[in-house]
């Protein structure tokens, strides 16, 4: 996998974990996870769902380019993993700051786990999270601390 | 709607049994319901059946191998609660006047699927884009893992007291002959088992295994030409997460909490009242939510309620006196079900010595899976009275 102007470049043997969850934000460097937002409510949901499941109001949600940045609202180390994975990784609940009731589950990357704290600040980092039975790699969004002292890149068992 | 009673409750030991067909699990479950209940296959009028994992038409399979055929059959999935959905449905449809004596059967051959070759305990594993949480890395213990971690950055609960549940749960566990594993184990050998997902160790997770258990459902009218002992449906809810539910405010699962309130009005009962629990405790951080969540003590005390015993003989409420899916064990399909067995033989007072004395009101509590968002996908909760 290879950013380019914010852009997911994949190699070949290469998916992302969903096609229509990344998108390039003009002048950033990383790219943005693709929400949708309630038109009515303005509930933001992500994975994205087409009818807003917050107020139920039946309107069709339109698109929301997330700013990436959440804060961990919890965490644990997962030691023994489904086949693909590599142990040890850090698995962890995102409330991203768009929307608070927005909570993701996804791995922080970059991070050795004494460095990590509840309710510290994260930003979203696309990296390769595992192997799927055909060869396959799997890019998915990940989460690394916005402190760079708290950054060791390569720690968590994700690949770039 | 027409008052429901449960009149026969039977159950097989649960264990690793990979030659022992589902249909077969489940139909030894559901003649040992008939014999309690006195009554002949053939007054069967309709089968309701709960699993994941097993070939399809499993209701028709366990009908032939208590030797019935020819009556709607159905089968239910909805993760670890297909039976409780399963037992909703044959219970609706006896208060509703379509049938008048019914079957709910819970079944699970887990180790099949190893036996077979497969990697995993059947379809637990889910394929590649079937849900994103779980294409992400989340897994089952690291669900409540994250769950206790919160809990225990919001009320101080430590792992110490998450274990405690794990050591109560065995205890129990060592005097139900029909618990997959009955041995006990202390505090220390319970936080020095393997690590999980931190801070869940092995002991504190959830066996795989095989099992079935059932019931045999008619009206309250009925009842009383069967046994001395009706044990009477005070409430049977079941209901799925609403998205986001239990996303801001304190740990907890929101959906138990609405699941929990509706039923104890609808049995007119409360918390309070209850004298015994089969809890859903895949992984010990659910069972110390639960007590909060279910009402059995205020929220963020559940660590202060095991630290006390209260959840234990001698306390305030005994819960998962069968040793729960910790040390009885989970095959996914049974376990609804199961669970409801356990606390009709408590009620009829027949548990041995891990009865609950004069247990007069119990109630089950049952999980299963997810929903959109990450909610829970279904939540059950049943009260029954003596």
């Amino acid at each position: 996998m290879k950013i380019e102007y914010g852009e997911l470049i994949l190699e070949p043997g290469e998916r992302t974990v969903r096609p229509d969850i990344f998108t390039r934000v003009e002048g950033d460097a990383t790219p943005h996870l693709l929400a949708r937002q309630c038109p009515d409510c303005g509930d933001i949901s992500f994975p994205p769902f087409r009818y807003c499941l917050k107020c139920t109001g039946g309107k069709e949600t339109v698109e929301k380019v997330l700013s990436n940045d959440g804060v961990l609202k919890s965490y644990t180390i997962a030691r023994q993993v489904m086949p693909g994975f590599n142990p040890d990784y850090i698995l962890a609940n995102v409330r991203m700051k768009d929307d608070p009731s927005l909570v993701l589950v996804a791995q922080l990357t970059d991070v050795k786990p004494e460095d990590v704290a509840i309710d510290m600040e994260l930003t979203m980092v696309p990296k390769i999270i595992k192997m799927l039975m055909n060869g396959e790699k799997v890019v998915s969004y990940c989460f690394r601390p916005k402190d760079p002292a708290k950054v060791t890149p390569g720690e968590g068992g994700q690949t770039e | 709607m027409r008052e429901v009673a449960i009149v026969g409750a039977g159950m097989i030991k649960f264990g690793k049994f990979p030659q022992y067909a589902a249909a077969k699990m489940g139909g030894d479950a559901g003649l040992m319901a008939l014999e309690q209940a006195g009554i002949k296959p053939s007054q069967i009028q309709a089968t309701f059946l709960g699993n994941i994992g097993n070939p399809p038409n499993l209701a028709q399979r366990v009908n032939g191998e208590i030797g019935v055929t020819g009556i709607p059959a159905f089968n239910h999935e909805n993760a670890c609660a297909s039976s409780s959905a399963a037992f909703r449905q044959a219970f609706l449809s006896v208060a509703t006047e379509a049938h008048d004596y019914v079957l709910a059967v819970g079944v699970e051959n887990m180790t099949s699927h190893i036996e077979m070759g497969s990697m995993t305990a059947g379809p637990l594993v889910l394929p590649h884009g079937a849900n994103i949480e779980a294409d992400n890395g989340m897994l089952m213990p690291g669900v409540f893992a994250l769950l206790g971690s919160r809990h225990m950055a919001e009320f101080g609960t430590t792992p110490e007291q998450f274990a405690k549940v794990a050591v109560k749960n065995h205890k129990h566990s060592a005097l139900n002959p029909y618990a997959h594993y009955q041995k006990v184990f202390t505090l220390e050998e319970v936080l020095e088992s393997r690590m999980v997902c931190d801070p869940l160790t092995l002991l504190q997770c959830c066996p795989i295994g095989d099992g079935a258990a059932a019931v045999v459902i008619t009206t309250a009218e009925n009842a009383k030409k069967h046994t001395t002992k009706p044990i009477f449906v005070g409430a049977s809810v079941l209901t799925s997460g609403q998205y986001k539910e239990s996303s801001e405010g304190p740990a907890r699962i929101e959906t138990c909490v609405r699941a929990a309130n509706e039923a104890y009005e609808a049995a007119g009962v409360g918390p309070e009242d209850v004298d015994v629990v089969e809890l859903h405790d895949c992984f010990s951080i659910h069972e110390l939510v639960a007590y909060e969540d279910l009402g059995l003590c205020p929220k963020g005390e559940g660590g202060r309620f095991i630290d006390e015993g209260l959840s234990g003989y001698g306390g305030e409420v005994v819960v998962n006196p069968s040793g729960g899916l910790l040390c009885k064990g989970h095959p996914i399909g049974a376990t609804g079900v199961a669970q409801l067995v356990e606390v009709v033989w408590q009620l009829q007072g027949i548990c041995g010595e891990r009865q609950v004395p004069d247990a007069k009101v119990g109630l089950t509590h049952n999980g299963g899976g997810f929903g959109p968002g990450n909610a829970p996908g279904a939540m059950s909760i049943t009260i029954v009275k003596a």
